[in-house]
């Protein structure tokens, strides 16, 4: 029972859009939709923040999730793609807000990361973190969902709103992108591109 | 070949599982603003709580004396912050424009997202507009008193209606029941504004838009309420007890008026809300700041419209 709220019994037989559904009129029922998902999501936040931000942005991604879960289609079935683009739009928000503690953070974890996916894997990972700390940010939050979270071309286009083609287009380019940075002969900086449209 | 996306998927991270500290501090935010919603709004403008979910195991929300202690006290809370605020600010500080008008700004050039998202926002404002209070009041209320009045008389069979696998014939007879039950509920939302819902319906029917996905969900909108306006009167009731006296039989209740009346209808809500496809996470989700084309306002009472299964 680790995990689940007072309120409510567990209930594993019920899909995530029965319950924001119920949740409308009981809305303790989604104390059930954190339980499903906030080890999930905490995770990916993790990996793209590090622990100590994600704990605030995950907080902040279900708050969010509930006081806008009138307008989650319930013919999504899952709650996790919807989840995963509340927090990646969080993400997004929180590096528009400050762009230096975004870089000081990008360069902090990238740092973490490269501990422990070299001790994990043995590949390159100061190499292959820091070219996607380059690359676009659309193309980034495609390929990251992709790549380390196991979505769906489908279901990245649910969680970021845009059609599945121009997910494809995101991963396709992304990919491109990638790999030429990897094989080119200097390491590009750690350093998060700015948002499109944003002045530097 | 080691590609990129191979190198790219063995780079990522091994994170922790979250601490029990931000576990705790999250649920902790959570259940804050759950209580906050639970306090100001408990009935909201949805029919009646879950029953559709109810009957396949999942029990009502049970709340211990504690935690009922608890809401208590937040209620309270939140009602003496709420009128706190209203003697501080007071009234010429309540509410700024109406839900169903537009912003203040400047007309929305013709054609453009936010021209369409006020297009297909029109025949909710009519609608909202053309209702009393005491209507408003009465449609939030018909689905409740007609679920209550149809757990009252379904209860003493629903113990074995509950009993079934999820495919089991018992399980199958089970979700036609409660069809029946969702169906006689939303016509019960439906019939008490049936002309002024007719009128928007016939409005998002007819409505062009440019946009497909506003195209989609105007369309589906329609289809969905007229689906319950439509729709011959089901006696739920009386159809539970039909069942009954049939033994449960999944193959009467399949081949029986009220069962396939059911089943049909709420195939057509499906069909309707597959239609509405992608537009909440499309007005939501993108970074591209699309959530401004309607209020939050706006946003609610659109998925709060009688007979809209959402």
């Amino acid at each position: 029972m680790d995990g689940v709220g007072l309120l409510m019994p567990v209930r594993n037989d019920v899909t995530d859009a029965s319950l924001i559904a119920e949740s409308l009129s009981s809305p303790q029922s989604f104390s059930a939709i954190f339980d499903r998902h906030f080890a999930v999501i905490h995770g990916y936040l993790a990996r793209r923040v590090g622990a100590a931000a994600a704990d605030d942005l995950a907080a902040e991604t279900f708050v969010i999730a509930f006081e806008r879960r009138p307008t989650f289609s319930t013919s999504a079935g899952s709650a996790r793609p919807w989840l995963f683009g509340i927090a990646t739009n969080l993400l997004r928000n929180q590096w528009r807000a400050d762009r230096r503690a975004d870089l000081a953070v990008m360069a902090l974890t990238t740092t973490e990361r490269e501990r422990t996916a070299t001790r994990d894997s043995g590949v390159d990972a100061h190499e292959v973190l820091a070219a996607v700390a380059a690359l676009d940010p659309d193309q980034r939050d495609a390929l990251l969902l992709y790549a380390w979270e196991g979505l769906s071309y489908e279901e990245i286009a649910d969680a970021l709103g845009v059609a599945v083609g121009t997910v494809r287009s995101r991963i396709s380019r992304g990919r491109g992108r990638l790999r030429e940075m990897l094989e080119a002969p200097e390491t590009p900086p750690i350093i998060a591109r700015d948002e499109p449209g944003e002045s530097s | 070949m080691s590609d990129e996306l191979d190198r790219l998927r063995r780079a990522r991270p091994s994170v922790p599982p979250p601490s029990r500290h931000a576990r705790q501090s999250a649920q902790a935010r959570l259940d804050e603003r759950i209580a906050h919603e639970f306090s100001l709004a408990p009935s909201a403008t949805r029919g009646r709580p879950g029953r559709r979910g109810r009957r396949r195991g999942r029990g009502w929300p049970l709340t211990p004396p504690l935690a009922t202690a608890a809401w208590a006290a937040a209620s309270l809370l939140v009602v003496a912050i709420v009128a706190g605020a209203f003697l501080l600010l007071g009234p010429s500080h309540q509410g700024s424009a109406p839900a169903n008008s537009t912003p203040a700004s400047a007309a929305p050039a013709r054609g453009s997202l936010k021209a369409q998202a006020l297009e297909l926002w029109g025949p909710a404002a009519t609608f909202y507009a053309s209702i009393t209070p005491l209507k408003a009041k009465a449609i939030a209320q018909a689905p409740k008193l007609a679920g209550q009045r149809i757990s009252a008389c379904q209860a003493p069979y629903l113990h074995h209606l509950d009993s079934g696998t999820v495919t089991s014939d018992i399980a199958k007879v089970n979700t036609i029941d409660q069809d029946a039950e969702e169906m006689e509920a939303m016509e019960a939302a439906v019939q008490v504004a049936s002309p002024q819902l007719r009128v928007a319906t016939r409005a998002w029917a007819q409505l062009t838009l440019a946009n497909p996905t506003m195209q989609g969900f105007s369309r589906g909108l329609a289809d969905q309420i007229n689906a319950s306006l439509n729709a011959p009167h089901i006696d739920a009731c009386r159809f539970v007890r039909q069942i009954v006296a049939h033994g449960y039989s999944l193959a009467w209740t399949q081949a029986s008026h009220d069962g396939r009346l059911a089943t049909a209808w709420w195939a057509t809500v499906l069909r309707a809300g597959k239609r509405q496809g992608m537009f909440w996470p499309w007005l939501q989700n993108g970074a591209i700041g699309r959530e401004h084309l309607l209020t939050v306002e706006q946003q609610k009472k659109l998925t709060a419209m009688p007979g809209e299964i959402s």
